[in-house]
């Protein structure tokens, strides 16, 4: 059976390391479809053009270069993309995958951890997302929970 | 935050008409026309939002205007197409008052000039005279063809005159390699270091550093790179900063002199000479159909094949090589402070890493030949002072003291205001705004602090271009100290010195004239003590069409 996997993420080594979990599951018969997109404006496209199974979602990108005035990154830009799928009625399921551990904007304040962005996601997306894991490139231990993760919601599909 | 800018998107995309996605943004701003005036404010400018025009063009998949916009591969820049349209018809419908279209519009006319420029500026930078290498390589090897063909045709010539003529070839080659490799203000040389060494691939990787600093400390001021600012921002391992950023300058370095520098003997030295003894043993051998082209297009032809084969090699070991060492540096850095590493200092390293992998992809397209000519529209002085900023110091470019003023003479009046530049003065004028706004930033001694004043002024006779830039007061008696060799180094066209002078940023500006115009520009250096500033002017004399 084919899982199909959406990563959405705009650093090539984090994307990198987060496919690289997927070749390491002996516990499981599937096969991984997996595709990548570095942007929000073009993961649109990507869940518009056909349904996945699983999406793991970065939460902060960066902001489109050009005005000379923007602020380089956006805390909480991957909750735009649970917004839109949301409202669309996707059932697509999300994983948070994120290296940072604050996410306060100036438009929402006060997610200083990893454990209320968790509760936030949680009580507003019910529908989509699943889990949140803390990426850290210097350590392997985050693998693991990435692929626990996965592995929870492989078993409930 | 369940109803945020994404949901607004799924509830435009959910009114438009799939079978009609190229009428997406009427549609919507017709059906605002019906709505209470408060509404229909708050949703004609949400939906006239640029992140809003792009994302509800990339959720067509399939569909015409997705399709234009990837298959184009100008994204942004048709964003900016279909966000005018948008304005206009929101005009039409007067869903906003003509003033606020118009400032619009403007504002994405020149977002769209700047996208088209930074298009161009993801390709090759290796700016390479090719028309002058070919008259180059002409006059080196005009006063052997004569010979060449007597030789030819000759019979009852003790040796063999084929080897005799394969000698030949070698040594012209020689003689052409050397100038085109290093001899002359046309070289291969000059072109990598004008283009690529100096002042544009260091500077790239510490704007990784900047941007990464700017946005993890939220600076209000400009990001310094010292001992008291990094243990402010980062508490105490900050200064282990210090050292990563060290250790990725000087990796750049090195790779910019090895890689990106022709060694005398080297590998590309010595491709290049077997190339070109290739090329003119081929021609000088008898009984050899001649093909159509000229020699010395074919020599250049030969060239440019071995120029490109380098530079590939070349972008391959920044990403194998210089990119892994890099990486890896991020990541002893990371593993070094884990025990004791504060929340900005991970957030700084993040920031780093994606900063870095970018700073890496860019770089790898810069270093390709740029295809001269081609596809120049005309530009402003502003746009190039962006590019440049933005290529090498700041992404958020803007909060650099940097002022423009452009001038240029009606009848007997200068009047202030921006213009459009002839195209074909592009090379020219990135050369100098790079030049000058480089030598601002380092000698000032305030480094991203200084505040520089850049002008153009063209009149009927001439045009002058002047950059001053503030001085650190340490730094003045520094300046101080060299202004009569800097003066002499400015005015040096002829001599030794001249002749010796490579690297500086005047003898750039000078080849940069005199292949752009074929005029030299005259310097004037000026030092004011009250306030401290430095003032380099340069004047080109003569009628030039530079305003279009």
């Amino acid at each position: 059976m084919m899982f199909s996997v959406l990563i959405v993420e705009d650093n090539a080594t984090k994307c990198a390391e987060i496919r690289n979990c997927f070749k390491i599951f002996p516990q499981l018969s599937q096969t991984f479809l997996i595709e990548s997109t570095h942007s929000i404006a073009s993961a649109y496209r990507v869940l518009e053009g056909k349904p996945w199974d699983l999406i793991i979602l970065d939460m902060t990108f960066q902001a489109p270069l050009g005005s000379g005035n923007e602020i380089a990154k956006e805390a909480l830009a991957g909750i735009e993309l649970l917004q839109y799928m949301s409202k669309r009625r996707m059932k697509t399921p999300v994983i948070v995958a994120t290296q940072h551990s604050s996410f306060s904007s100036t438009d929402m304040p006060g997610i200083d951890s990893i454990e209320k962005l968790h509760a936030v996601l949680s009580r507003l997306f019910p529908g989509n997302y699943r889990k949140i894991v803390q990426v850290d490139l210097a350590e392997k231990a985050w693998k693991g929970r990435l692929q626990t993760a996965v592995m929870e919601v492989l078993n409930d599909a | 935050m369940a109803t945020g800018k994404g949901a607004l998107i799924g509830d435009f995309a959910s009114l438009i008409n799939p079978k009609r996605p190229a009428d997406a943004i009427r549609t919507l701003l017709s059906k605002f026309r019906a709505l209470p005036p408060r509404a229909r404010e708050a949703l004609t400018s949400a939906l006239l939002e640029r992140s809003t025009i792009e994302r509800i063009a990339s959720a067509q998949p399939k569909k015409k205007l997705w399709k234009e916009m990837h298959h184009l591969n100008m994204g942004s820049g048709r964003v900016c197409m279909v966000r005018i349209e948008a304005l206009y018809v929101a005009r039409e419908k007067k869903l906003i008052s003509s003033d606020h279209a118009y400032t619009l519009v403007n504002q994405e006319v020149d977002q769209l000039r700047i996208e088209y420029f930074q298009g161009q500026m993801r390709t090759g930078r290796v700016r390479i005279p090719w028309d002058s290498i070919e008259q180059t390589t002409k006059t080196l090897v005009d006063p052997y063809l004569s010979h060449v063909k007597l030789l030819r045709f000759a019979s009852g010539l003790p040796g063999d005159v084929s080897s005799f003529l394969s000698d030949l070839a070698r040594y012209v080659a020689n003689e052409i390699a050397g100038h085109i490799l290093y001899g002359s203000q046309i070289s291969i040389d000059q072109a990598l270091s004008n283009n690529l060494r100096h002042g544009i691939v260091r500077p790239r990787f510490l704007r990784a550093f900047d941007d990464a600093l700017q946005t993890t400390a939220q600076l209000k001021s400009l990001p310094a790179w010292d001992a008291p600012t990094l243990l402010n921002t980062f508490g105490q391992k900050g200064e282990e900063l210090l050292t990563l950023r060290d250790y990725v300058s000087d990796a750049i370095n090195n790779f910019v002199d090895t890689q990106l520098t022709i060694m005398v003997d080297g590998p590309l030295d010595t491709a290049f000479r077997d190339a070109i003894t290739n090329t003119l043993a081929q021609y000088f051998q008898p009984k050899v159909r001649r093909q159509r082209t000229t020699l010395e297009h074919s020599v250049a032809a030969a060239a440019r094949s071995q120029i490109e084969r380098h530079l590939t090699a070349a972008g391959n070991y920044l990403m194998a090589n210089v990119k892994s060492a890099v990486t890896d540096a991020v990541r002893r850095t990371r593993a070094g402070l884990r025990d004791s590493i504060s929340p900005p200092l991970a957030l700084f390293l993040d920031y780093l890493d994606t900063n870095l992998d970018q700073a890496f992809d860019e770089v790898q397209k810069w270093i390709g030949i740029a295809e001269s000519g081609r596809d120049l529209i005309p530009f402003r002085l502003s746009d190039i002072v962006q590019l440049h900023l933005l290529s090498t110091s700041l992404a958020a470019w803007n909060k650099l003291r940097v002022k423009i003023l452009t001038f240029y003479q009606q009848d007997s009046n200068m009047i202030e205001r921006e213009f459009l530049i002839n195209e074909k003065y592009i090379g020219l004028f990135q050369e100098v705004v790079h030049n000058l706004l480089s030598n601002a930033f380092k000698h000032s001694g305030e480094k991203l602090e200084t505040r520089v004043v850049i002008s153009l002024t063209v009149t009927e006779k001439n045009f002058i271009i002047s950059c001053s830039n503030s001085v650190k007061d340490h730094k003045f008696e520094e300046v101080s100290r060299q202004y009569g060799t800097i003066v002499k180094l400015a005015k040096s066209r002829l001599g030794k010195r001249a002749r010796d002078d490579k690297l500086s940023g005047f003898q750039k500006i000078r080849q940069a004239c005199s292949l752009a115009l074929h005029r030299q520009p005259i310097f004037n250096i000026q030092l004011f003590p009250k306030p401290r500033r430095f003032v380099i002017e340069l004047t080109v004399r003569g009628k030039m069409e530079i305003i279009i």
